[in-house]
């Protein structure tokens, strides 16, 4: 058995976790299996208030990618931690709690009343590209994020993970503003902002322009992302953007990665994770690895 | 990627296409068994996704279960919309595909009551298991109304499951030339069963009499297909909105808003 990974207060019995909005609040996998499989989840993407989601198209298939634009529909923070949170807690796997927001003041509703739950840690969304007000303003520049963080940081005292975005500065100036304002770990990538045209419409397929493209299309940039972000802080890095395989969350590990998130996978096919960890293990006997340390970090 | 393939842990198991008889040139009847030797499942109205064997890296593509025979095969209606619609239209027999299912939640079926179904379009799939289970389980023999844009197709497979049977098309020159909706009277029946384009369900949905239960099946862009997405949703009458892949793809009209 391969050690336990800690990040924050969390310690995960895998690398995997699943990605916020590619496993709901966890109800959906529990049908194929116990989420004690995994590593951890990280849920839906929160807000402080309830958010119907966008109108139009909202998913469209490119060649090895998938382009959304859910827009944070979600059930509001409270809702939330009164529906969703009594059953999740008792799963036996490490719960992030992904928070996302509008403004300043939404994040800052959200997360206390996150603070005064029992959750034990959050992700902070400052990079969904699909909300006009969506946060990931926050996530384009060192600057914005560090004050994000900050305002975050004063009024959260479990574990907090960042978010990053891949639209913005460079991944390792925003990962040293999180780590520099007390982040606990980061976690990238979110989804790329992309876009689609429908020739024969002549217009955009999605309302908002653009959307997001996830999958294995995104998987070489990312893995460059994660290593950039490794390097540059002392921090934990979650690593995640296309992952497909075994060998794709091992690599992660190797560039500097200490937990691996999978999303489009986990949309692919509900089993994904199972079979990546299974991989993973298989690799680590193989190799005999007593330690995913063996391995981090060596590229 | 492909070796992938080999493990057992996916929710998609291999199935092979044992049978392909192209019914238009856009539409196409297909059997599948499952390489394992089960019998495939499910009931009138879930659906199934399905993708090449190879394409772990691809989304399944959601297809209404159409027949779910003795022989433990299942049958499909598939349309030409897009490049794997078009693969599984131009697929051999013999061909390996990919299938993740039953999915969602199907039609409710009642037995004793005066019943319609109405199909337009490929909509017409999901409505042939649902026929043989109503007389099965039900003894129901309904009302049959399929609406089609062009010539129609796969009208002998409903036709002996029908009390009375009406078929319309829109362009073609084979059959009475209508809208399907205006053929139906809903006054005449307890419950009608419907699927087929957003158009067909809509004028439905508007002409429902208060007393008339009405079970509508929605066609819908999926990833997921099981829930987790988001991508596939419904407007419905709370103001909030619904899976069709997972709260549905059949839902209770009382539900549903129509803009």
């Amino acid at each position: 058995m391969l050690d336990v990974i800690k990040i924050g207060d969390l310690n995960l019995q895998n690398p995997i976790i699943t990605a916020s909005g590619t496993c709901g609040f966890g109800r959906e996998l529990a049908e194929f299996y116990a989420l004690a499989e995994l590593g951890g989840l990280s849920t839906k993407g929160l807000t402080y208030s309830s958010r119907l989601g966008n109108s139009g198209e909202r998913l469209l298939e490119t060649p090895s990618g998938l382009m959304n634009s859910i827009g944070l529909q979600n059930p509001g923070v409270q809702a939330f931690l009164d529906m969703e949170w009594p059953w999740l807690k008792q799963q036996e796997t490490e719960i992030l709690v992904n928070l996302g927001g509008g403004h300043e003041d939404e994040y800052i509703a959200g997360v206390e009343l996150l603070e005064s739950s029992s959750i034990k840690a959050v992700e902070l969304n400052i990079s969904c590209p699909n909300v006009k007000t969506g946060g990931m303003a926050y996530g384009m520049t060192a600057k914005s994020t560090a004050h994000i963080v900050n305002v975050i940081r004063k009024r959260f005292s479990k574990t907090l993970i960042v978010k990053l975005s891949p639209n913005g500065e460079a991944v390792s100036e925003l990962a040293k503003a999180a780590e520099s304002e007390g982040a606990d770990a980061i976690s990238l990538v979110n989804t790329f902002q992309a876009l689609a045209v429908s020739v024969r419409e002549r217009k955009a397929v999605f309302a908002n322009v653009t959307a997001g493209l996830s999958g294995a299309a995104i998987y070489p940039v990312a893995l460059r992302m994660v290593r950039d972000a490794a390097q540059a802080v002392d921090i934990p890095v979650i690593g995640g953007g296309g992952v497909m395989s075994g060998e794709d969350a091992l690599a992660m590990i190797m560039v500097g990665a200490h937990a691996v998130q999978l999303g489009t996978a986990v949309l692919l096919d509900p089993l994904a994770p199972l079979r990546i960890i299974a991989e993973m293990n298989q690799y680590a006997s193989e190799h005999k690895l007593s330690s995913w340390q063996e391995i981090r970090k060596i590229i | 990627m492909c070796n992938q393939d080999n493990t057992p842990l996916s929710a998609y198991v291999e199935a092979r296409i044992i049978e392909t008889i192209k019914l238009t040139d856009e539409i196409v009847d297909l059997t599948l068994r499952r390489e394992d030797g089960k019998p495939f499942a499910g009931k009138p109205g879930q659906f199934v996704m399905i993708k090449p064997q190879g394409r772990t890296d691809m989304l399944g593509r959601p297809i209404s279960i159409a027949r779910l025979n003795s022989d433990g095969t299942l049958r499909l209606l598939v349309r030409q919309a897009g490049k794997i619609s078009k693969a599984l239209y131009d697929a051999q027999c013999n061909s390996h595909w990919l299938v993740f299912g039953p999915l969602g939640h199907g039609f409710e079926l009642k037995a004793g009551l005066r019943t319609a179904l109405v199909g337009g379009g490929i909509g017409i799939a999901p409505l042939l298991e649902l026929a043989v289970k109503l007389q099965s389980t039900g003894q129901v023999k309904p009302d049959i109304f399929l609406g089609y844009r062009d010539e129609p197709y796969a009208t002998e497979l409903f036709s002996p499951l029908a009390h009375e049977f009406t078929v319309m098309t829109e362009h073609g020159a084979s059959c009475k030339q209508g809208l399907i909706t205006e053929a139906c009277n809903l006054e005449n029946y307890d419950i009608v069963y419907a699927c087929g384009p957003d158009g067909l369900l809509q004028a439905l949905w508007r002409q429902r009499p208060d007393n008339v239960e009405m079970q509508l099946s929605l066609e819908r862009k999926m990833a997921c297909g099981y829930g987790v997405c988001l991508g596939c949703i419904v407007a419905t009458q709370d103001g909030g909105n619904k899976r069709a892949c997972a709260d549905g793809p059949v839902f209770d009209a009382k539900e549903l808003v129509y803009a």
